[in-house]
Parts: structure tokens; C-alpha cells; sequence
């Protein structure tokens, strides 16, 4: 029965995703701290970080408004996107906009000591606004999982 | 517990012996969402409400109420 899969394939991806999500986001934090310890000074290689990095923003803020999981059917992506993992986003967004506000904050101070660009400012307020609302999405998906 | 309302989901399920899974699949939902209520983690949409009244042959209150006092 066609169904009773595609409930099994969503319990199963959905476990999967919430197990990721803490890894990405992990990988994704750990190429910024490569890319700040080492600025970009205009060389070939730092278009590639800095194109890297876009590339895997674009990917990991998609994935996460629209849930991920492109190539599966529509009833198993709808499943996946049920009203708690809704419920789940909207507070991970809300994470994520606190979090870009009050480093927006912080860089706002910085700067007054520190020159900071602009492409350095951007780089900065993405990455922590979608980091932490990965983080926060994961930490819901996990308990809703484990709780059982 | 969300506050101000409680649910009888996890023993109207158990009384129908009906597991998490099955009960998921009788309201078209994950069996995460229905973890989630149980444990008074989310407060349902009246939409899924009613899915889960439907799901086990009772009205939405006697699934939800709120609590006294």
C-alpha cells in the first residue's frame, strides 16, 4: 500500500533530517571560522571560499523554508512538512532573526574600534541567523522525536 | 504540559490499543505529531483536532479540555 510507505519514508527521512541538521550546521559554522581566521585578501582562492559559503547559505536557508527533500513525492513532502515541523520552523526563524538583531548589535559596537566591510558584515549576520535557527530547528525536531 | 489545557490522547489511544504509528497514519499526520501532543508539547490547530477526533470516534472534547482552576 502506497500509504502506509510513504508514512514509514517520512518517519524515517524526518529522524534523519533531525539528526543532520546539528552536523551541516556544525560544518557550516566551522567554514566561517576558517574564512574569518583568514580574511579575504582578493586572491583566486578566496572567490572560491566566499562562493562556497553562498552556496551552502542559499542551500541551508532553502532547505530549511521549505523543508528539504526536493526529489520525493509530494504526499511524503507533505507529511514532512506537517504542522509541528511548521510550528518547529517558524520558532527556528524566530531564533535565527534574534540572533542576526543582537549580532547586528554587537557588530554595531565593533565597529567603532574595528573597521569591519561591508561583504565582512554580511558574511557575519547570515551565517549566525542561519545557523542558529538550524540549531534551534534540529533541537525541536530531535525532542519531537525522542520524547515518544 | 501547555498551559491551561490538557489532552486524554495518549489514553484514548491506549484504550483502542492503537500505537503512535498507526494512530499517525489514521489522521494522515507524523508520528511525531502526535508524540508532541500527547506530551502537551504543541497545541494542535482545530483542523488537526478534529483529524484526531475523527481518527478515534470521539469529539474534540473529549480529547481536549481545559484544565480547572
Amino acid at each position: 500500500m502506497n500509504d502506509k510507505s510513504d508514512f514509514e519514508i517520512a518517519e524515517r527521512l524526518s529522524r534523519r533530517r533531525a539528526r543532520m541538521l546539528p552536523v551541516l550546521t556544525i560544518f557550516f559554522v566551522m567554514q566561517q571560522a576558517a574564512y574569518f581566521s583568514q580574511p579575504d585578501t582578493g586572491r583566486p582562492v578566496d572567490h572560491v571560499r566566499v562562493s562556497a559559503w553562498i552556496a551552502m547559505s542559499v542551500v541551508l536557508l532553502v532547505g530549511l523554508i521549505s523543508g528539504g527533500f526536493w526529489f520525493r513525492r509530494a504526499t511524503v513532502r507533505a507529511l514532512l512538512d506537517d504542522e509541528v515541523t511548521r510550528a518547529h520552523r517558524a520558532r527556528a526563524m524566530e531564533t535565527g532573526f534574534i540572533a542576526a538583531m543582537v549580532a547586528a548589535i554587537a557588530l554595531y559596537f565593533v565597529t567603532l574600534f574595528e573597521p569591519v566591510s561591508g561583504r565582512e558584515a554580511i558574511h557575519l549576520l547570515l551565517s549566525v541567523g542561519i545557523a542558529c535557527a538550524l540549531l534551534r530547528f534540529a533541537m525541536l525536531e530531535r525532542r519531537a522525536h525522542r520524547d515518544g | 504540559m501547555a498551559e491551561g489545557l490538557s489532552n486524554r490522547l495518549h489514553a484514548l489511544r491506549a484504550e483502542r490499543g492503537l500505537t503512535q504509528a498507526v494512530l499517525a497514519e489514521m489522521a494522515g499526520v507524523t508520528r511525531k505529531t502526535i508524540n508532541t501532543v500527547e506530551n502537551g508539547v504543541f497545541i494542535p490547530s482545530t483542523f488537526l483536532a478534529l483529524k484526531l477526533a475523527r481518527a478515534l470516534g470521539v469529539s474534540v472534547e473529549e480529547i481536549f479540555m481545559l484544565d480547572e482552576g
